[in-house]
């Protein structure tokens, strides 16, 4: 993979505010991030710097990029061309697949569609990967597994299965399982998504007292509610690239772009 | 019916030695089978070219020739090629291995310099089932969702831990039908055992068939190899359902996946 050498986007910079290519407090930092798949060009020239401790969240139109740039994050899927560091680690494809595993083991992944292990119960859920990866001793990993269920108001559901849970219920366990591996980072593809309306609540408000404790979070969602008033910043992607992005209050206040604007309209007052 | 009763007791040493060629022919070929199927089957998924190239080439040329055909290449032409290359005399091996699982007086029993031909004729056996049920163990790996692999992966589990913990266990809950499945068809096709000479249920009832002028007595000798048959294949499905139904829990396999499997079944 070409690492690409530009000065990070001016523009960019501005809105957010970040000191451009200072490597000590970005614990993510993604540039000149291109994505093809086939002819498809799904990303174009993302600069996305994540600092210690902040929430992100990044909105935009269905087929726009979101989940393919939270992916390449961690390396679910390869990117085209361009960088992405985490906590000043270098990812490439030249990684071995030991040194990738020490590099998402550090990265929570939330899916929309939980990805819970469906032969296990929530309990071996939550302490397969600190007993398999972090060779944490099955006692202690189960103690950690219970404090964090605690945590996401599941206490009395460590012995169930997967399928005896509500959505809500199965994306809290989920949160819980990548919190179990106490990331530096936590990246949410859309987490609310697959749920009903009236359990979407619960794992929000799991999400927003994550983001109160300072955890660095990068939140794809459709909450507008959510980006506006739990995130840092707002990010605003459509076709691939980075339209609009800023202190969630301005830009869901006055974008300053007609596309995202538009968006806003749709997503806001769909009828 | 006393004739019946006379003739058929009579015989029963001979049905039983068959049925017991079959029994272990058919469970060692099951073994051996799944010992070529899961390396052949997990690296038809590889990402490796050259492995995944040699499990296609295995796999496709035993399923497309005659398992009879491959049982004589196997014995005349294996077992020459062992004996001249390695001083492999299978003979003895077939001794080794029945003393080996406490089935040594079943040796005794087998017609003389037969060593060979059951020896491959299992050994082809088990190579033409693995090859079908490589294919049921990569339509199993991919009927489950990539989303549990990717959930894995992120978690920081290795691909060989993902597979471990992850996929082969449900993969083998998709999988226990149609491996039962051939499971079942083998034991039915080590009856093709009787073309090297080897005195398997089939043949042993043909045998003793020949001996009487009643048809009527040929017709009771083939019911009893009709029950026994049933016996082996039908206690085989019952052991299967037990596991199936005790490790009965939500995997919900892709769609499309499990049409995938029946394909990857053996065709009768
Ligand atoms: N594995 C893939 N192969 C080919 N095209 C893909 C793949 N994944 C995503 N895409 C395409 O990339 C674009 C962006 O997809 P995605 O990142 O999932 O968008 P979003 O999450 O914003 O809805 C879409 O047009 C989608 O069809
Ligand atoms: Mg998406």
């Amino acid at each position: 993979m070409a690492s690409v050498e530009q000065p990070p986007n001016a523009a960019t910079a501005q809105v957010t505010g970040l000191p451009a290519g200072s490597g000590s407090d970005l614990m993510i930092d993604v540039r000149g991030l291109n994505k093809y798949f086939g002819e498809r060009h799904v990303l174009c020239d993302i600069d996305f710097p994540v600092k210690r401790g902040e929430c992100v969240a990044i909105i935009g139109p269905s087929g726009s990029g979101k989940s393919t740039l939270i992916r390449c994050i961690n390396y679910l899927e390869t990117p085209t061309s361009g960088h992405i560091a985490i906590d000043g680690k270098q990812l490439s494809s030249d990684l071995s697949a030991a040194e990738l595993s020490q590099v998402r083991r550090e990265l929570g992944m939330v899916f929309y569609n939980f990805n819970l292990f469906p032969h296990k119960c929530v309990l071996d859920n939550i302490t397969l990967a600190p007993i398999k990866v972090r060779k944490i001793p099955r006692a202690q990993a189960e103690e950690t597994a219970h404090a964090l269920l605690a945590k996401v108001g599941l206490a009395e559901k460590a012995d169930a299965y997967p399928n005896q849970l509500s959505g809500g219920q199965k994306q809290r366990v989920a949160i819980a399982r990548a919190l179990a591996m106490n990331p530096k980072a936590l990246l949410f593809d859309e987490p609310t998504s697959a749920l009903d309306p009236e359990l979407v609540s619960e794992v929000l408000r799991v999400m927003r007292a994550l983001a109160e404790e300072g955890r660095t979070m990068v939140v794809v969602t459709h909450e507008m509610g959510f980006a506006r008033s739990v995130a840092d910043r707002v990010v605003f992607i459509d076709h691939g690239r980075i339209v609009e992005q800023g202190d969630p209050e301005d830009v869901f206040g006055h974008p300053s772009q007609e596309r995202t604007r538009a968006f806003f309209e749709r997503v806001l007052h769909p009828l | 019916m006393d004739q019946l009763w006379s003739a058929l007791s009579l015989q029963i040493p001979k049905i039983i030695n068959g049925a017991l060629i079959t029994i272990v022919a058919a469970l060692i070929g099951m073994a051996l089978a799944m010992i070529f199927a899961i390396p052949a089957g997990l690296g038809r998924l590889s990402r490796q070219p050259a492995i995944r190239g040699a499990c296609t080439f295995y796999v496709e040329v035993v399923r497309g020739t005659p398992l009879l055909l491959q049982l004589f290449i196997w014995y005349f032409g294996v077992s020459i090629v062992l004996l001249t290359l390695f001083n492999f005399n299978a003979d003895i091996a077939l001794y080794n291995l029945l003393t080996a699982l406490n089935s040594n007086n079943l040796y005794n029993q087998l017609p003389p310099n037969i060593g060979p031909a059951i020896f491959f004729g299992v050994i082809g056996i088990a190579f033409n089932y693995g090859a079908y049920l490589a294919e049921i163990i990569r339509a199993g790996v991919l009927a489950v969702d990539q989303g549990q692999t990717e959930a894995s992966l992120t978690l920081g589990l290795s691909r060989f831990q993902t597979m471990r913990h992850i996929v082969l266990p449900q993969a083998l809950r998709i999988m226990i039908p149609p491996i039962t499945n051939n499971f079942i068809t083998l034991v039915q096709d080590t009856a093709f055992l009787q073309v090297l000479a080897v005195p398997e249920l089939s043949l042993a009832t043909q045998g003793i068939a020949q001996e009487t002028n009643s048809n009527l007595i040929r017709w009771e000798f083939f019911v009893v190899e009709l029950a026994i048959y049933f016996i082996i294949c039908y206690s085989l499905a019952l052991v299967s359902q037990r596991i199936e139904r005790r490790n009965a829990s939500g995997i919900r396999p892709r769609r499309g996946a499990l049409a995938a499997l029946a394909f990857a079944r053996r065709p009768r």
